[in-house]
């Protein structure tokens, strides 16, 4: 019986441990050449720019806007939870959202028009502006870390 | 003695199996037939009417992939029969601000958008439901479905701490409480108010 719970155990740690090399999700062609563009970008924007940093996609994620019209808070965690794994639901509306990290859904960040688009309207509904494209790269490499 | 009585019933259950798909059928295209109706087609009853328009004249679920995937991606995808196309026309002049949200679309999109709307609009539909929607309607036609007199009458019952439930959330929301609203069925007997 012993033998039985230390072997589950290790197969447990073993599956554990597995998980966390996959942890961070290898890039798709589609997101890599788009987060490519957005790199040009924020070289532009800013020439000190390196690379795009997780860390700071973080802090972007949970960025806290009061909205000027109905004076609620706003996050990206509004809509996609602050495990953005989960699935989720649409802060106004109910309609059910798809998980947004692509470790449990293939779907998302596969065509860039998409990408664009969503970026686009949820930047303007969360924050009130567009975000700059080192926000969005950012903001991809935090999803991917994840 | 025994055995023959449990073949009997046997067989029986694999009947009634067997016919499952059939009713299920019905059930689907919204005809909520009782189940001696299936052997007397005439049986008359009282919500007869009532089934004829849900099965016959019901409002038409929705096939235009880019209306489902563009519009269905944060809300319920409502019928284009819900609204007349004056009121769609005010929705879509307005997509840089709808109900506080962007929803602007690209060219292509817009004009599967506008057709699949203008061309199923309220006005143009056989459903009864449809056509009782426009008549309710008194001078501009509103941009919410939620404003429009017929609705607003249907849904008088429906208190304001029902809809504000975590499941709910608004009257918009007719999945919420309308099992079928996605084929089309705004019957009474689909309504299922969540707790």
């Amino acid at each position: 019986m012993k033998t039985l719970f230390t072997g589950l155990a290790a197969g447990l740690i073993a599956l554990l441990s597995t998980q966390t090399v996959w942890a961070a999700i290898p890039k798709n062609p589609t997101v890599t050449a788009f987060m490519q563009e957005l790199a040009k970008e924020a070289k532009q924007e800013d020439p000190a720019f390196t690379a795009f940093s997780a860390e700071r996609g973080k802090t972007l994620y949970f960025k806290e806007h009061i909205d000027s019209e109905d004076g609620d808070k706003r996050t990206c965690a509004t809509c996609h939870k602050d495990n953005p794994m989960l699935p989720s639901k649409h802060a106004v509306t109910g309609k059910p959202i798809d998980p947004l990290s692509p470790a449990v859904n293939r779907e998302r960040f596969t065509k860039e028009k998409k990408i664009k688009k969503w970026f686009r309207r949820n930047c303007k509904w969360t924050f009130e502006r567009s975000c700059t494209a080192t926000e969005q790269g950012d903001f991809l490499e935090y999803i991917y870390s994840l | 003695m025994n055995r023959s009585l449990l073949w009997f019933l046997l067989a029986f259950l694999g009947c009634l199996s067997l016919s499952a798909p059939l009713w299920a059928d019905s059930i689907e295209r919204g005809e909520r037939e009782g189940f001696m109706e299936m052997f007397f087609e005439e049986a008359p009853h009282e919500g007869h009417r009532e089934k004829e328009e849900i099965s016959e004249r019901h409002i038409k679920p929705i096939t235009n992939q880019v209306y489902l995937s563009e519009c269905g991606a944060c809300h319920f995808a409502y019928q284009a029969e819900l609204l007349p196309s004056q009121s769609w026309e005010r929705v879509l002049a307005h997509l840089e601000d709808h109900f506080g949200d962007d929803a602007v679309l690209d060219a292509a999109n817009l004009a599967q958008v506008r057709g699949y709307l203008l061309g199923n609009a309220a006005e143009t539909s056989s459903s009864g439901r449809a056509q009782k929607l426009v008549r309710s309607i008194q001078g501009e036609a509103p941009m919410r479905i939620t404003e429009l007199p017929y609705f607003r009458h249907e849904h008088n019952e429906v208190s304001a701490t029902v809809i504000a439930r975590p499941a709910i959330k608004s009257l918009s929301n007719c999945v919420a409480c309308h099992q079928r609203a996605a084929a089309g069925v705004y019957s009474e007997d689909y309504v299922r108010i969540p707790q």
